[in-house]
């Protein structure tokens, strides 16, 4: 399963390090002078062009001054094709949320707590639009899943540089009863059967989301694929690509209601059909009903 | 001949071959209701056809209406008269139109007699493809065979014979159209050719030779009194007959609870995500 790991450096978010708070008085006590220096030093490095978490002026509740430190340009990006050090597990796996969506206006920070460790760099674009399901706020902080590797991975974005809005649909997805049901505000729009991952390449449970909606010429199974913010579990890699699991057609019917691909979800056309028209960022539960 | 099978609904055009060895009358008519019948387009949502004739002899749908992209066409012919039998036309129709708009059709007809099998002052043969589609005839003061009747509700055969079929009605449809066929007479060729003609078969025969052939057969040295006989006087190959008048296929109408995809189509309100793009992209996925 996921494989969180944290990074190589000191944590320094009040919130979800476990610090007591008598611990970061020490430490700021202890590099105050440091840090101003750190800051300084970046800031003349950067000339001029700041982080984005010091585009909105380091302010955001809760922000460690500190964050802004480190140059987002050393920080992977999360996309699909990425794994992340010190990205957060899903808190909640098979929970669902409000149905909010986030969508970065600028490239911005994804941090490993609010104000807390940059972790990686969440660009604006990757397969269409980025959109992100928030899991939770506190403050001006959104926690989102992100798309990157280990499945199941969070981060915390600023809101600022967020695009919030709503999706009234939810997808979950069955995998004893190999059932995927659409969900709109809470009531049952459609169900139809489908076929998942075999048991030697199991589609992954947890929480996840509507990545992109793409068309692929090299391939012609699906006249349109919806990769999703999850991966293979067993396949590091698949046919080149990053084990990205995804929600597509098949030209045969005959493997619906079967454990038979590589972790992919494959539906009905009328369920792609449909499923197409739901905004990215929606979120998709997976479990083992 | 109407075909089925996809939302839109296809026609073809029909063999005229047969038409060259009927007689004059019915080549007169031949030409008469062939008219518009060359127009017919492959694709279309719904067409109507007052007349027509299969088998031994082959005569167009006329006259023919068919609605392309909803619109509205009307085809119309005063009158046919073919086969002057006994002093009297054999097939006599009036007023015939056939109408086609969007998802409807009809065929209307008056003064109806063929062959004295089928008589009605006025004859409707419609079709509507809302509301997961319906269809039926309309029939004023009509009889088979003398003996009168009534618009049946569903599909209606008249056992005459085991030589003729006749049927009032006949639905068919699919997932994409429905067609209705108001009134046809067919002639089977039995199994048992030794059989002699019942009394009705007998008094029929003659009319239909004329009708295939041209000219009433002499009785006196071409006997109808088997089916193997009236079979030889119609074709040595003992090809099929079947007369139809008023036909209409009509395309389903989408159906809004089922066809129309559940996650809505409308651009999204405020504060709502939007709908996605379809972007081009090579991304290997698990398949």
């Amino acid at each position: 399963m996921a494989n969180h790991t944290l990074p190589p450096r000191i944590r320094r978010s009040a919130s979800r390090s476990g610090r007591s708070r008598s611990g970061l008085v020490l430490w700021a006590g202890f590099g105050v002078v440091a840090l101003l220096a750190i800051v300084l030093v970046v800031g003349l490095l950067l000339g001029g062009a700041p982080s984005p978490v010091a585009q909105q002026g380091g302010t955001a509740a809760g922000a460690d001054p500190v964050a802004a430190a480190v140059d987002p340009a050393s920080l992977q990006e999360s996309t699909t094709y990425t794994t992340l050090q010190g990205a957060v597990p899903d808190p909640a796996p098979q929970e669902t949320t409000d149905g909010r969506v986030a969508h970065p206006v600028r490239e911005t920070v994804v941090h490993d707590a609010p104000g807390g460790t940059p972790i990686a760099r969440m660009p604006v674009t990757q397969i269409g639009d980025t959109w992100l399901p928030v899991i939770a706020q506190q403050g001006e902080w959104a926690q989102v899943l992100l798309p990157s590797r280990p499945s199941s991975s969070t981060g915390w974005l600023p809101l600022a540089d967020l695009d919030v809005k709503t999706t009234p649909y939810r997808i979950a997805v069955h995998l004893n009863s190999m059932k995927l049901a659409l969900y709109e505000d809470g009531a049952k729009l459609a169900e139809w059967t489908v076929g998942i991952g075999k048991p030697s390449a199991p589609t992954p449970t947890g929480r996840t989301f509507l990545l992109g909606a793409f068309s692929d010429d090299q391939q012609q199974y699906s006249p349109v694929i919806l990769p999703l913010g999850t991966h293979s579990p067993t396949h590091d890699t698949f046919g080149g690509g990053p084990g990205t699991v995804a929600i597509h057609t098949w030209p045969t019917d005959d493997v619906l209601g079967t454990a038979t691909s590589d972790g992919c979800i494959r539906v009905p056309a009328d369920a792609l059909r449909q499923l197409t028209e739901v905004p990215l960022g929606t979120l998709v539960t997976i479990d083992e009903a | 001949m109407i075909q089925k099978g996809t939302r839109r609904v296809k026609t073809s055009k029909f063999a005229g071959a047969g038409a060259a060895a009927v007689g004059a009358a019915t080549a007169a008519a031949v030409l008469l209701l062939g008219s518009t019948a060359a127009a017919a387009e492959p694709s279309v949502d719904s067409s109507a056809s007052v007349f027509r004739t299969d088998g031994l002899l082959s005569i167009s749908p006329s006259p023919y209406a068919e609605s392309r992209d909803g619109e509205h066409d009307r085809q119309s012919v005063a009158d046919v008269t073919a086969l002057p039998l006994h002093g009297k036309p054999g097939i006599g129709l009036s007023a015939l139109v056939a109408e086609a708009e969007g998802h409807r059709a009809e065929a209307t007809v008056a003064k109806v007699n063929v062959l004295d099998v089928l008589k009605a002052e006025a004859f409707r043969t419609w079709c509507d493809g809302a509301d997961g589609g319906s269809a039926g005839v309309d029939l004023v003061n009509a009889s088979i065979l003398g003996t009168p009747v009534k618009a049946p509700l569903e599909e209606e055969r008249f056992d005459v014979s085991p030589l003729l079929r006749i049927t009032l009605n006949q639905q068919d449809r699919d997932d994409d159209s429905i067609t209705v066929t108001g009134f046809t007479l067919t002639l089977v060729p039995g199994q048992d050719r030794a059989r002699d003609l019942t009394d009705k078969e007998q008094e029929i025969a003659p009319d239909l030779v004329g009708l295939v052939t041209g000219q009433l057969p002499d009785l006196r040295k071409t006997p109808l009194k088997t089916v193997d006989d009236l079979l030889r006087a119609l074709s040595p190959k003992g090809d099929l007959l079947k007369i139809t008048v008023g036909s209409a296929t009509c395309a389903l109408e989408a159906d809004e609870e089922h066809d129309e995809p559940a996650v809505k189509k409308h651009e999204p309100e405020p504060g709502e995500a939007p709908r996605p793009e379809v972007v081009q992209k090579n991304l290997p996925v698990t398949g």
